[in-house]
């Protein structure tokens, strides 16, 4: 397993894609620092380090979709290029080709979000004046990242089985995507239409877990569910992408 | 007794109601360089997926040098190197950039074994050219060269000179002799190009719609398509001994108590004939036949409107 990581790492980070995917973000977040920066100039005296640090509680479900880059990054279209055939004719084991690229891949995530993370808050920290509120910032801050790593784990295991299952690379984007965005809005048209259990299913949902996060602050049960519910999406989506990836016709 | 490399008992794959490979057995031994021979879409790759792990059996056992239980396969497969249908690489990495990937995958010691498969496959100069720039044959060159990347005990080969220009062809044929002269690599090899498979090959499989036709080693395929006189007489035996008092005929041999083949006199059938008139055998026809891997296929697969 140590020899198939090194590899994927090899591929993952000897590409630009990797690179260009952070710097576009840390670009973004530059534009989101320099907007706040003129807004404090130009004399908001709401500005502060612990009001834009607190931001990233609103931006949680950035995360959630950007692990369908983080994942497109680690699984290279093997489908396209057809590279898959080159693996599992040499006898390496499936599961260790799926979850190599799994592990790999929030390996690619947790390197972008600490890069993205630490850029942000640096730039608040120097950019914005500090006050009392600032503890009160940070602890937000790290609630909702404590809160949001395992619903980024579990999208990141989504996204995963479906690059893995689906042939387009394309298709399987939608897919993930309709997966973690729209299934909680059917779930909530359910529970409206037909059963309340809908709509208890869709509060357990990694989008919707990750919405409710910054509200729930400081609740170390909520804390807990984030936990649980985002290891058990982990866990389910990982289990039956490598049941069926292991039946799968390698072309 | 000659090790078994590969065996294969009953091996079957079908996709809903089409067969694609209909009960075949193979026995690959130590050595040899085994050509799968059909026609496109006769099967070939089929056979060779199943066996490189790609699609999984219908039906049927499959052994790589003894093994044969799922995991024992999948440590076996270690020991073989394949190039299944079109080779295959990431496009954005240059070619010791996919073969390093590979190599740090595999677990194989030293980068000198990628510059060593690209030196065998004559793949040295391509620098910072990223594969999606390849040529077809320098794909096709590509694929070999990670084939061999490992040393491989089996050598897995579909249609490998798909691609490849005459140069590369020669160069081709003689990389593939050498590794089995000099590391005693077994191959197998699948084509439709016969006329190759005719200058490599020690053995064959010849197979149609999913089934094996016939396997035979090529000696025993020389034999047969070799160009001789087929006398069909009333008595064999008497036949045989007229050819030789009469003619000196020593090369023949006797197919069944009715037809022998005669490998020599073969621009005398009327001395043949006559000789064997002289001594009362009954010869009721003299076919004059010979053929090569081309003609004997096409005999097999019932001529040339079927193929």
């Amino acid at each position: 397993m140590r020899n198939y990581l090194s590899a994927e790492c090899f591929k993952a980070f000897h590409r630009r894609y990797f690179y260009t995917a952070l710097a576009v973000c840390l670009v973004l977040e530059g534009v989101l620092l320099w907007g706040y920066w003129l807004t404090l100039n130009w004399g908001n005296p709401d500005v502060n380090f612990s009001f834009a640090a607190t931001t990233l509680s609103f931006l949680l479900s950035v995360g959630l979709y950007a692990t369908l880059i983080t994942g497109d990054i680690v699984f290279s279209d093997q489908h396209r290029n057809n590279t898959l055939k080159n693996e599992v004719s040499y006898g390496l084991p499936r599961v260790r080709i799926y979850l190599g690229k799994l592990a790999v891949s929030i390996l690619a995530a947790l390197i972008a979000a600490a890069v993205m993370m630490g850029f942000y808050l640096a730039g608040c920290w120097l950019l914005f004046p500090h006050d009392a509120q600032d503890a009160q910032g940070w602890a937000l801050v790290g609630y909702c990242l404590a809160g949001a790593l395992p619903l980024w784990l579990a999208a990141q295991a989504v996204v995963i089985a479906c690059y893995f299952l689906v042939r387009s690379a394309t298709l399987a984007a939608f897919l993930a995507v309709g997966i973690l965005g729209v299934v909680p809005s059917v779930l909530q048209v359910l529970g409206l239409l037909f059963h309340p259990a809908f709509e208890l299913l869709r509060q357990f949902t990694p989008s919707v877990m990750l919405d409710s996060l910054r509200n729930m602050a400081f609740d170390g049960s909520y804390l807990g569910l984030c936990w649980i519910s985002g290891l058990v999406w982990f866990a389910a989506a990982t289990a039956l992408g490598l049941f069926l990836f292991r039946r799968k016709e390698i072309r | 007794m000659a090790e078994p490399v590969l065996t294969a008992r009953g091996l079957t794959k079908r996709y809903g109601g089409v067969m694609a490979a209909d009960h075949i057995d193979l026995n690959i031994e130590k050595g040899q360089i085994y050509g799968l021979v059909g026609r496109n879409g006769a099967g070939k790759t089929t056979i060779i997926r199943m066996i490189t792990a790609q699609s999984t059996p219908t039906e049927g056992e499959l052994a790589l040098f003894g093994a044969h239980t799922p995991r024992d396969l999948a440590r076996m497969r270690a020991r073989t190197g394949a190039m299944v249908e079109t080779p295959s690489f990431y496009p954005y990495l240059t070619a010791r950039q996919n073969l390093e990937y590979y190599r740090i995958q595999r677990g194989i010691p030293g980068r000198g074994a990628v510059d060593e498969a690209l030196e065998a496959a004559g793949l040295t100069g391509t620098g910072r050219k990223v594969f999606k720039n390849f040529s077809l044959g320098m794909k096709q060159r590509l694929g070999l060269a990670l084939a061999l990347v490992n040393r491989p005990d089996l050598l897995i080969l579909d249609e490998p000179i798909n691609g490849l220009d005459p140069e590369g062809i020669v160069e081709f044929r003689n990389l593939l002799l050498d590794l089995n002269r000099e590391r005693q690599t077994t191959i197998l090899i699948s084509s439709h190009i016969l006329s190759e498979l005719a200058n490599l090959a020690t053995c064959y499989g010849f197979i149609d719609h999913g089934v094996m036709l016939e396997q035979i080693t090529a000696q025993r395929l020389e034999e047969k398509c070799r160009a001789c006189l087929e006398l069909h007489v009333d008595d064999a035996s008497r036949a045989a001994l007229a050819l030789e008092q009469r003619l000196g005929a020593m090369d023949y041999e006797v197919l069944n108590a009715s037809v022998i083949r005669l490998y020599s006199h073969l621009e005398e059938p009327a001395a043949v004939t006559r000789a064997l008139v002289e001594a009362g055998v009954g010869l009721s026809a003299v076919e004059s036949r010979g053929a090569n891997l081309e003609d004997y296929f096409l005999g097999l697969i019932g001529g040339v409107h079927h193929a």
